[in-house]
């Protein structure tokens, strides 16, 4: 059919064409289910926190090794699934092409869900890098790069085959969201494998502590942010049927996001042993975050003007206004605690933990859902089965947040007055760091209330689904639209021209050209301008960085005192690795009078730079242990691994029997000191004898614990590389001027 | 010559100032580039409801 369409550029032939929503439904589907596996993950984890036994003494469900498995359910499964969801819906529709290859979309999400179980094999295995939110290990880590092209490859292509000139705001967010988290992705996973199952960070100490949070905190950046942003700009507008507020606020909020976010990551690392310098750039590129980020929530709340009588009547709507005012609520908080004072009391405290379930079960999850209701009568072509049930998942995931947050909020706050209390004679109130854990447990026992509300809620929206999807025709009738082919633009293209003749000089000219802004313009219609453009505001962001934190040698002053573990200790670090101690311990002691006299010295970034990955930690269930080397006997952590209730009757930490009984991996001491040596530690004679050293090494702890009245033939068994670890910790600097 | 130590020569405060000046740019251009235009960014904000096509309508709530 031939129709004259008038618009320059465009052809006049009219083509048909349809959408490919089997791979929505998949995603969708996938959202609902792995949601309801995270949330119980998570729910699990906060009836450990009450009561420990609840590990029924397996290695596979302590504390440490399950919270890496709800972090990256709730984040790549959950919120994962549900990005693409709303990625393949919304840009086959604002691009007017079907996606570039349906089997590019559909490796996309297989790989995707494979991925996932082999995250849930693995972790629980403690078979972790224990980078947090990138504790995947090296082969799964190439599996997600490949995934990753894959979908960047169907994405761009269903870009480059569009019948829409102009590319709406939504499809900027999807591709800096895809940029961005495959930059981000490769440098923070650069490791050097030493087995299937094992690796050591290219980076080590302060730099890899930098690397992960400029990770960590881009990852909810580009992963739980601007995707989500991308979803409200699209699915917002059509739940209201109404237009987005302002669409130049739109485009002010991405770039302004892309450009500020990037440089934020440092302030998880205030009084850390990380520099000043950046430290306090990370904070005031976090202050700045406040603009943009109310301005979107101001935006999607305003696109809702004139349809606030219908947000009583509609799930979806509810949702979406709930979720975006928690968007708000959280990057509100988020500046406020960049703030070094703030800060100073709100880190490693649950402060943090009620701030990051704010915005992932508000934000993420309640958009999600939002989403997924709007969704299903469509994708599944029938009626929602249920709007009542819908209504009561809302209610239920508000209470359920509300009663986690506040709970929560109060057990960060409690916790973190009670760590720097000094009473009248200048000494610490608590000293004994057990006292602040007995006091949070009735706010611990309130979480797992509100997390229950929130799981129910999340069966809730499984059942709907499955409900509605069992309702569906005998064959979906497949959903078509039609448009001209986009032809080369023909309309206007702003040209720097530069008289021969002009009173004006080429500078001036030059000026006038980009004051007038037009090369916007053409980004907005040439993805290939825009897509460069979010790249080098991303990477030149982090090069400001990381190259003075990565070449600056003053930044890392070596203490010659500090030498590498010997070949036992890194196997014993190996070991508190895997087990995921960091979870619950931090190993950084900052400069603060209150954490000093708690636990001695104040960390130096020298101490670390044989630590490959860091052992930092942004939280502290148990107190740190940096200092915790020569602190007790070696018997004392025997007894304390094999029941911690023994050594402190109040303390919330699973046992770790099965330390007791299994085996050192003592063939494997050559093949990790070789790596690290590869690595640049100066490793010396354990490169040649690694093994014969850790052995006896071993033989000679194993005998101290037995002279001390402790079990004996400990010396094959993993807790005595532990011990050996744990008594090196932070005592090179104690050999210093000796 | 290696490039740590150029870097390590070089004043750090460069570091804060010059990607603050870098925003302040872009900031002022992308928000001049939105002064006006007021009807054709209104038409590309109305995109998401001009995208249904035909597709099948039964039964949706």
């Amino acid at each position: 059919m031939r129709l004259a369409m008038g618009a320059p550029g465009m052809s006049t032939e009219v083509e048909k064409f349809s959408y490919d929503d089997a791979v929505v439904r998949k995603f969708a589907f996938a959202t609902a289910i792995w949601g309801v596996v995270a949330t119980l993950v998570g729910l699990w984890l906060a009836v450990m926190l009450v009561m420990p036994q609840m590990s029924f003494g397996l290695p596979q469900l302590t504390f440490g090794r399950l919270r890496p498995l709800h972090t990256n359910a709730a984040i790549f499964a959950f919120a994962g699934n549900a990005i693409f969801a709303a990625i393949y819906y919304s840009s086959q529709r604002l691009l007017k092409a079907r996606m570039f290859s349906d089997a590019l979309s559909n490796f996309h999400f297989w790989g995707w869900q494979l991925i996932i179980v082999a995250a849930a094999l693995t972790l629980p295995f403690g078979i972790t890098q224990s980078k947090e939110y990138a504790e995947l290990e090296w082969p799964i880590d190439i599996a997600i790069a490949v995934v990753w092209v894959a979908f960047a490859v169907n994405f761009f292509g269903t870009i480059a085959r569009r019948r829409e000139r102009h590319i709406y705001v939504a499809v900027w967010f999807y591709m800096a969201t895809i940029i961005t988290v495959a930059i981000l992705h490769v440098v923070n996973n650069l490791a050097l494998p030493v087995s299937a199952t094992k690796s050591y960070s290219l980076y080590a100490g302060v730099q890899d502590a930098f690397i992960q949070w400029w990770y960590g905190h881009n990852a909810v950046a580009f992963f739980l942010t601007t995707p989500f942003l991308g979803l409200m700009y699209y699915f917002l507008p059509k739940a209201a049927n109404r237009p987005v507020f302002s669409y130049r606020l739109s485009i002010l909020h991405f770039w302004s996001l892309v450009f500020i976010y990037i440089w934020a990551g440092p302030h998880h690392l205030h009084y850390t042993a990380l520099p000043e310098w950046a430290s306090t750039l990370g904070m005031l590129f976090s202050l700045m975050l406040w603009m943009p980020s109310w301005g979107g929530m101001i935006n999607g709340l305003l696109t809702l003007r004139g349809a606030w009588g219908r947000v009583a009547e509609d799930p979806v709507l509810k949702f979406f206004v709930v979720g975006v005012t928690f968007y708000g609520m959280a990057t509100f908080e988020g500046p406020l605690l960049s703030i070094k004072s703030v800060n100073a009391l709100s880190h490693y405290t649950d402060w943090t933990i009620a701030h990051v379930h704010s915005g992932a079960l508000g934000w993420n999850g309640f958009m999600t859902f939002g989403m997924l209701y709007w969704l299903a009568p469509r994708i599944f072509q029938t009626k929602l089965w249920s709007k009542k049930l819908a209504e009561a998942h809302f209610w239920f995931g508000t209470f359920g947040i509300l009663l986690y947050i506040v709970a929560i909020y109060a057990a960060g706050v409690t916790q973190g007055l009670m760590w720097r209390a000094f009473d009248a004679t200048g000494r610490l109130a608590y000293p004994d760091f057990v006292e602040t854990v007995v006091r949070l447990i009735p706010m611990y026992w309130v979480r797992v209330l509100g997390g229950s509300l929130f799981v129910s809620g999340m069966v809730m929206c499984l059942v709907n689904i499955v409900m509605t999807w069992r309702a569906r025709p005998a064959a979906y009738e497949e959903s078509t639209d039609e448009a001209p082919a986009l032809g080369p633009y023909v309309g206007f293209t702003p040209r720097l021209v530069i008289p021969r003749h002009s009173q004006m000089t080429d500078t001036g000219h030059r000026l006038v050209y980009f004051a007038k802004a037009q090369w916007h313009r053409v980004w907005e219609r040439n993805p290939l301008k825009l897509g460069l453009w979010a790249t080098a505001a991303v990477l030149i962001a982090s090069a400001f960085e990381m190259v003075p934190t990565l070449l600056i040698r003053s930044n890392v002053p070596t203490i010659a005192s500090v030498k590498p573990y010997t070949p036992l200790e890194l196997m014993g670090r190996d070991i508190y690795v895997g087990e995921g101690c960091y979870n619950c311990h931090s190993q950084m002691i900052r400069p603060i009078r209150a954490e000093t006299e708690r636990y001695g010295e104040y960390s130096k970034p020298g101490e670390f730079i044989y630590d490959r990955p860091f052992q930092w930690g942004s939280r502290r269930i148990g107190p740190d242990l940096h200092r915790i080397g020569g602190k007790y006997p070696d018997l004392w952590h025997v007894r304390h691994m094999q029941d911690p209730r023994s050594t402190t009757p109040q303390s919330i930490m699973p046992a770790y029997a099965w330390l007791e009984t299994s085996e050192i991996d003592f063939p494997s001491a050559q093949k990790r000191v070789d790596a690290m040596a590869m690595l640049g530690v100066p490793y010396g004679d354990a490169v040649l004898h690694a093994e014969p050293m850790a052995r006896r090494q071993s033989q000679e702890i194993a005998q101290r614990i037995v002279s001390q009245g402790g079990p004996k033939h400990l010396e094959t068994k993993q807790i005595t590389a532990l011990v050996a670890y744990l008594q090196r910790l932070g005592t090179d600097i104690k050999q210093q001027g000796h | 010559m290696k490039l740590s130590d150029i870097v390590s020569a070089m004043h750090l405060t460069i570091f804060a100032e010059v990607p603050l000046l870098i925003f302040m740019g872009i900031f002022i251009g992308v928000a001049a580039h939105l002064l006006g235009k007021r009807e054709h960014f209104s038409q590309i904000g109305a995109l998401p409801l001009r995208d249904e096509g035909t597709r099948p309508h039964r039964g949706r709530s």
